[in-house]
């Protein structure tokens, strides 16, 4: 049984976890008054429960699910739309539904539903793949919940639903005109969105995220309004240095000027902390989470494995580039934690089902290359 | 990092059953374009990175300091000025202000200063919470920044603490505000001798460009006025300041102080001043201008050590609120100014006609120069015509023939009308065309015409006239006369009157000089010493630097007929100020004055000394103006008696009310 395990994406998913929590402990210190452990007491509790959330996901049998995709697909449409009307506001966005103790946003293990549904429907028509009809059919499918979610408002969670359709399309053999059709298509949608309709006086994009997409294109003209978390950000990443500021001397993290430094922001923390070396270090790491999925991708038994194993490596990929890519500037702030490390139950989570999932395709490889 | 998938024998999809792969070519080349895919963009993450914390770090490094290091002024509390006795007359005490730093709220610099939507949020909180105008802290955080953006602005002052505590508790709910703790002055005693210890203010832009204020802070508080302008140098402290970390909020956080540089605190200045007889002399001014004084009239006093020179007291009523200064009182400043007494005036300090105070100075110069002796009688008619014109004894009065002793007792005008024509007569041609007489010399000797250099701003120097006088000072009008010196200038200035003027504190000085061992003039000090206020070791005797000069010899019987003179005004029946002073068996001498004053109500002088007894050594001497009051033995006598009553050690209750003497007693 022990041996089915695959060692090193385990291996790689742990370090960055321990990593992470490591992280949340220092960063955030000094941010309750009182209670150091605030925040690394809750994000042990949430990767407690994710590691055995992750044992559970490694007995079940997703197929069963993934035959009827559409049933999934009218749980996923409810439970983000009842979370837009009943959930809990936090930061001007309703994304969690509270539990009291613990407060759940159902679009984070929505991104796992969204992957079971695809790769049903993906398998359910596999004779059709290549059609311009099934590729609408999944784009419609992926495009409402992402839809909702964008509405709550969160943009990151919706756009990491386009970024898995995107991804689980391409893995079962879409043909590459389809995507030049769709990337015009997001193009012209832009353009739409950004310019033309707010023009005619019909804003899609609320203020803050204009704000973000303003402030990326140009963060240090104005750092005390939008663009201060991204300069604040790159001071941290850039003060970090080539060894570190160490945990005491990362200023940005400690003295609170860096925003966020335990969620959207973790990577410049540790940047700060362990400079380049650690930060190379960390992106290796993740290197090796996605070169495991992929490479558990090439041994699933089934297709509908390696779709779902493919939806996750594509997940995690995006997950991984964009929240980087944002705390090093060359990406708008699009509010995505970084898996495994940013502070947050429901992303660690729904992180760790994933992983339980792929230890799970692994565990019933076929035979396929060794 | 990928290894190129093997294909197996199935190359179709093969649906969901178990035992085949479901890898195809084509999928795997997709798998490894994606993993190459992922593989470029992580590369592109790692140059990022490479060129902002390897290439750029150096800038990234100083804005990171800029970011969360501050210096923080220290505030040195400013130096102590006490009373002979140690008492504190001026101190410092601990406050709390709100301030902001402009580069904090403000973008931008100059014209461009605009504040941040944090800015404007924190300051509208602000404003709601300490009950001030948003606008005005608005105003005052931008127009910080076009100054130095990098320089405290404060937004409230000296707040209470039932305003600070709470913001102390919740001011990180107000990034870029913090509390600064400062020092404010403060004088204990109110009101009392406001005049000497001046008052403190924000430096000015003015300020600032002078030479001794350089290396002011653009915010420091220094001395506007009296001693705390005299002594800055002394009592200003030399602020230390701090560089400590600081959070977003621009709070300090607890790890910690970089760098330190302590406050130096001010020296303490310790004076002459003896706060008990200052308050005795405060009282007992305003106790005389508020009974008897016109209703825009105001009064004044100076008690002075006979032996040193230094001031025990002085004072000028209607006295100011120096903390109104301090504080910046805006209305309470503008009540002074309105007042109609003229707050603002210092009476010690101003020059009137020293009416008969001046006689035992025309005495001496008489006496001295020969002219008379102690035993000479002369007339004291009602009226006598001398040169040319004729002169009134006081209220038309007619006395018996007297010596000077009583001459001055009694003090009689057309007696020293005589005394000023003789000494025009008697002096050669070249004094009578300059006017530059014995009683001039005399009178120049005594310290009257010039300042007397006492270490507070602002003092007179009185006029004592000549030809050259004349000229100068009624040239403009051409009055008759006015370039020529007439006897009758000389005979007016023999009571004290005419061009003459003299200051309290010149008349205190000079009869000081007349009183004291070796008839020295001395230089009245307020300063006494400059002490370390920790060490109290003295780091400068101010005493020591104090200029005096030898009065010409005198002759003994001269003083001994001057001194009975004043001895006699306070002490027989017959003496001008007699009602006032004969309860205290002789420990007051001293001399009335009545100043003419044009159609206005006379103002009323005393100048004394105590103890007089036969065999004591006089220590105190007191002058005193009661403006618009009326005669010298009305006002300003009963007000020097209860001022010298805490030095010379008696009651006093003792002292006479000083009504109007009966007409045919005395006349001044």
């Amino acid at each position: 049984m022990l041996s089915r395990l695959d060692w090193l994406l385990v291996l790689g998913v742990a370090a960055i976890t321990v990593f992470g929590l490591r992280m949340v402990d220092v960063a955030t210190r000094d941010d309750i008054p009182g209670d150091a452990n605030f925040f690394a007491f809750r994000q042990l509790i949430y990767v407690a429960v994710g590691v055995g959330v992750m044992s559970i996901a490694m007995a079940i049998d997703l197929e069963r699910l993934g035959r009827r995709p559409w049933t999934l697909w009218g749980a996923l449409c409810g439970a983000v739309t009842v979370v837009l009307v009943i959930g809990s506001a936090a930061r001007g966005s309703r994304r969690w539904i509270d539990f009291g103790v613990f407060q759940f946003q159902p679009s984070e293990i929505g991104k796992i539903a969204m992957i079971v549904i695809l790769a049903g429907i993906l398998v359910e028509r596999r004779n059709e793949i290549g059609t311009v009809r099934l590729s609408l059919l999944a784009l419609g499918s992926a495009f409402l919940p992402a839809f909702i979610v964008f509405v709550q408002p969160d943009l990151g969670t919706s756009l990491v639903y386009m970024a898995i359709l995107a991804g689980m399309l391409f893995f079962a053999g879409v043909p590459w005109k389809h995507f030049a059709v769709a990337a015009g298509g997001i193009i012209t949608l832009a353009v739409l969105v950004l310019a033309v309709l707010p023009a005619i006086g019909a804003p899609i994009l609320r203020d803050y995220q204009i704000n973000r997409l303003e402030s990326f294109i140009d963060s240090s003209s104005d750092p005390s309004q939008t663009g201060f978390q991204a300069n604040q950000s790159r001071i941290a990443t850039g003060h970090g240095g080539a060894f570190g500021q160490g945990v005491d001397g990362a200023t940005q993290v400690r003295n609170d000027l860096l925003p966020e430094h335990h969620t959207d922001f973790i990577f410049a923390s540790q940047a700060e902390m362990f400079g380049f070396v650690g930060a190379a270090l960390l992106i290796l790491a993740f290197g090796l989470v996605i070169w495991r999925a992929l490479r558990i991708m090439t041994r699933a038994s089934t297709q509908f494995d390696q779709l779902v194993a493919g939806g996750i490596a594509a997940m995690f990929a995006f997950q991984v580039f964009v929240n980087i890519g944002m705390n090093v500037t060359i990406l708008p702030i699009t509010g995505i934690p970084l898996p495994f490390m940013s502070y947050g139950g429901s992303h660690t989570l729904t992180n760790l089902i994933a992983v339980g999932i792929l230890l799970r395709i692994h565990r019933t490889r076929g035979t396929g290359p060794l | 990092m990928m290894r190129p998938p093997r294909v197996t024998e199935a190359s179709r999809p093969r649906g969901s059953g178990r035992g085949g792969s479901p890898l195809t070519p084509d999928s795997a080349k997709r798998i490894a374009l994606f993993g190459s895919i992922v593989v470029a963009l992580f590369a592109l993450l790692v140059i990022r990175l490479w060129f902002l914390q390897v290439v750029g770090a150096r800038g990234f490094e100083a804005q990171a300091v800029g970011n969360s290091v501050r210096t923080i002024n220290i505030p040195a509390p400013r130096g102590q000025i006490l009373d002979r006795n140690g008492e504190v007359l001026a101190g410092s005490r601990l406050a709390w202000d709100i301030v902001a730093l402009p580069q904090d709220l403000v973008n931008g610099t100059g014209k461009d200063s605009k504040l941040t939507d944090r800015g404007a949020k924190t300051l509208r909180k602000l404003a709601r919470a300490i009950g001030e105008p948003e606008k005005r802290l608005r105003n005052m955080m931008v127009i910080g920044n076009r100054k130095q953006a990098y320089k405290s602005v404060v937004l409230k002052a000296d707040i209470e603490d039932d305003l600070r505590i709470p913001l102390t508790e919740r001011i990180r709910e107000y990034p870029g505000i913090r509390l600064e703790q400062t020092f404010r002055r403060d004088y204990p005693f109110g009101s009392s001798l406001s005049h000497v210890l001046g008052y403190v203010g924000q430096i000015s832009e003015g300020d600032l460009e002078q030479k001794r204020l350089q290396g002011y802070r653009n915010d420091a508080i220094v001395g506007r006025a009296g001693l705390e302008q005299r002594y800055e140098e002394f009592l200003r402290g030399k602020d230390g300041e701090q560089r400590v970390e600081v959070d977003v909020s621009g709070q300090p956080v607890g790890r910690g102080t970089l760098s330190k540089q302590e406050a130096r605190p001010g020296l303490t200045l310790q004076t002459t001043i003896d706060i008990t007889v200052q308050r005795a002399l405060e009282d007992a001014v305003r106790e005389q201008v508020l009974l008897k004084a016109e209703p825009d009239a105001g009064g004044g006093g100076v008690v002075l050590d006979i032996q040193t020179g230094e001031v025990v007291a002085m004072a000028s009523f209607p006295s100011l609120d120096p903390r109104a200064f301090s504080r910046g009182r805006a209305k309470e400043l503008q009540g002074f100014r309105r007042n109609p007494r003229k707050a603002y005036q210092q009476r010690p300090l101003l020059a009137y006609p020293p009416a008969s105070t001046f006689k035992p100075i025309t005495s001496i110069a008489a006496l001295n120069a020969g002219y008379f002796t102690p035993d000479d009688f002369l007339t004291s008619p009602k009226t006598i015509k001398l040169y040319t014109t004729f002169f009134k004894n006081f209220r038309s009065i007619e006395l018996p023939d007297m010596q000077f002793r009583r001459a001055i007792a009694m003090s009689s005008d057309t007696f020293f009308y005589q005394v000023g024509a003789k000494i025009f007569g008697r002096s050669n041609r070249d004094e009578k065309l300059s006017g530059d007489n014995k009683l001039k010399f005399w009178a120049g000797q005594l310290g009257l015409g010039r300042s007397t250099g006492i270490d507070i701003p602002g003092e007179r120097g009185g006029d004592l006239p000549d030809k050259e006088w004349k000229i100068r000072n009624l040239g403009v009008g051409k009055p008759r006369n006015w370039d020529k010196w007439l006897p009758g200038d000389t005979i007016n200035m023999s009571v004290g009157q005419g061009f003459l003027s003299a200051t309290p504190l010149q008349m205190a000085r000079a009869y000081s000089a007349i009183l004291n061992d070796g008839h020295r003039l001395l230089t009245p000090t307020v300063g006494r010493e400059i002490r370390d206020p920790q060490t109290d070791d003295v780091i400068s005797d101010l005493a020591k630097g104090r200029n005096e000069t030898q009065l010409p010899p005198f002759n003994p019987r001269v003083l001994e007929t001057v001194l009975g003179g004043l001895y006699d005004v306070t002490n027989t029946s017959e003496g001008t100020a007699s009602g006032v002073f004969s309860r205290l068996g002789g420990r007051v001498a001293g001399k009335t004055g009545t100043a003419e004053n044009g159609k206005r109500r006379d103002h009323s002088w005393f100048v004394g000394y105590a103890p007089a007894n036969v065999d004591a050594k006089p220590q105190y001497v007191v002058a005193v103006i009661i403006e618009n009051s009326g005669l010298g033995t009305e006002a300003a006598a009963p007000a020097a008696c209860k001022a010298l009553a805490p030095a010379a050690l008696y009651d006093p209750a003792l002292c006479g009310r000083g009504a109007r003497p009966a007409l045919a007693v005395g006349a001044d």
